[in-house]
């Protein structure tokens, strides 16, 4: 079923200023972007000793690094999403607060299992 | 007064408050539903004592985190692996755990009434064990623990049905 | 311990507690049918803040004393895997929570007003405490385990 509310209609029909939903809509998508981007970084830093290096130089700390790169990347997806998306609704909110979820914990899963992992084989 | 003693005098204030509203819940639910509902006076007093419960909990995590913290400076971070420690943990997250599935309505009366009771009591008897250097097993104390929140529940389910009252 | 880190320590400790319990109040409120906003709105900016003060006091610790200090004791004691899982599995995960603390204060500060007519909005945000609340839970065993084997 294609979706045929623009503007005031949709603003109607979901009850929420498109403005308002890109914003949530953004933090939500960002946060999603920062944690798989700190497990990627996690992982792949462990087992491609360069990247934990460019980390570690160019923060004093590899963690430092993550956490910088992570909030560099939340910020250019909540801007990016801001600027660029078309159509944002509640319907979207709903499926992003989902998403993050899931993404949270498999990602969380996915680094203990890796760490106990690379102890067991250490 | 040295911080251990406040520590101390904060997770006691911390487990009253916790234990004697857990109680008063068990005293003032057999009361409100001795007519089969619970008429907006008697959820009042429930809504007050859960407060009163909460304020417990939050105080007893605290300050237990504060004796977590006074073991780190004081050289004693061998008491933070003690098997009654973890029991004690595991009961706190059990009660915090019970209370989102009374809340969601995904455990009954019966069993989430007598799991928030039995623990606030057998975390406190555990405290007890742990500062008199008591030594038992986590396997031991959660095994002990969980057949007390069975006949727990059965105790409280005849002492309800004895004063008239059906969940 | 110089009474600088000893203080690192407490805060990231305490605002790391208290964030916990407050996205665990956030959760049980948005159980309920009718949620109170400003409870929500309140908890969900006490977990966001006590999440960074946590996250730049535990960062300046973990950084400048436990890596010198701490781990190397670890890692020579009995039980080295607290660092190797423990620790690296607590800083990583931890890196989440600010980032979920502040959508999940957004949607509340900016579409609270809709969690009681909109069921569907109140599950997904009640599913994302609820993710947050275990992973903060998780860190928080995770720090008592690696205090323990720093003997």
């Amino acid at each position: 079923m294609v979706n045929v509310l623009h503007g005031s209609d949709a603003t109607f029909y979901y009850g929420m200023d498109s403005n308002q939903s890109k914003l949530v809509n953004g933090i939500l998508l960002g946060a999603i972007g920062a944690v798989i981007l700190v497990t990627l970084l996690t992982i792949i830093g462990d087992l491609y000793a360069p990247l934990k290096n460019l980390l570690k130089d160019a923060h004093y700390h590899h963690w430092v690094g993550k956490g910088v790169w992570a909030a560099v990347l939340f910020v250019i997806i909540v801007f990016g999403y801001i600027l660029g998306a078309k159509n944002s609704n509640k319907k979207i909110t709903d499926k992003l607060l989902k998403i993050l979820s899931c993404v949270a914990i498999i990602s969380a899963v996915a680094l203990i299992l890796f760490f106990v992992y690379e102890f067991s084989h250490t | 007064m040295d911080i251990y003693l406040f520590l101390i005098i904060a997770h006691l204030l911390g487990t009253i408050l916790g234990v004697g509203g857990a109680t008063f819940v068990e005293i003032f639910l057999i009361r409100a539903l001795k007519d089969g509902q619970v008429n907006s006076t008697e959820s009042g007093f429930l809504k007050t004592t859960y407060t009163v419960v909460r304020i417990g909990l939050v105080l007893a995590i605290l300050s237990g985190f504060g004796f977590l913290l006074y073991y780190q400076f004081h050289g004693q971070t061998f008491k933070l692996y003690n098997p009654l420690l973890w029991a004690k943990i595991t009961m706190v997250l059990v009660i915090a755990w019970n209370a989102v599935l009374l809340q969601a309505h995904k455990i009954s009366l019966y069993w989430g009434s007598a799991i928030s009771f039995v623990t606030w009591y057998s975390a406190t008897i555990v405290g007890i064990l742990l500062t008199n250097f008591k030594s038992f097993s986590y396997f031991e104390i959660m095994v002990t623990y969980a057949i007390i929140v069975v006949v727990g529940a059965f105790v409280l389910d005849r002492v309800r049905k004895f004063l008239g009252v059906t969940l | 311990m110089i009474p600088f880190f000893k203080t690192l320590l407490i805060a990231h400790v305490i605002f790391g507690v208290i964030g916990t319990m407050a996205i665990y109040g956030v959760l049980l409120a948005t159980l309920k049918k009718t949620p109170s906003l400003k409870f929500l709105k309140c908890a969900s900016l006490v977990t966001f803040a006590s999440f960074i003060i946590s996250w730049f006091s535990g960062g300046y610790y973990y950084v400048l004393y436990y890596g010198d200090m701490v781990k190397p004791r670890i890692l020579a004691g009995q039980y080295p895997w607290a660092h190797k899982i423990a620790t690296e599995a607590k800083e990583h995960i931890f890196l989440f929570l600010p980032f979920m603390a502040l959508a999940l204060m957004a949607v509340l500060w900016r579409m609270g007003d809709q969690l009681t007519t909109n069921e569907v909005l109140r599950k997904r945000v009640a599913l994302l405490a609820g993710a947050i609340t275990i992973l903060a839970v998780f860190v928080t065993l995770a720090g008592i385990v690696i205090s323990g084997s720093a003997r």
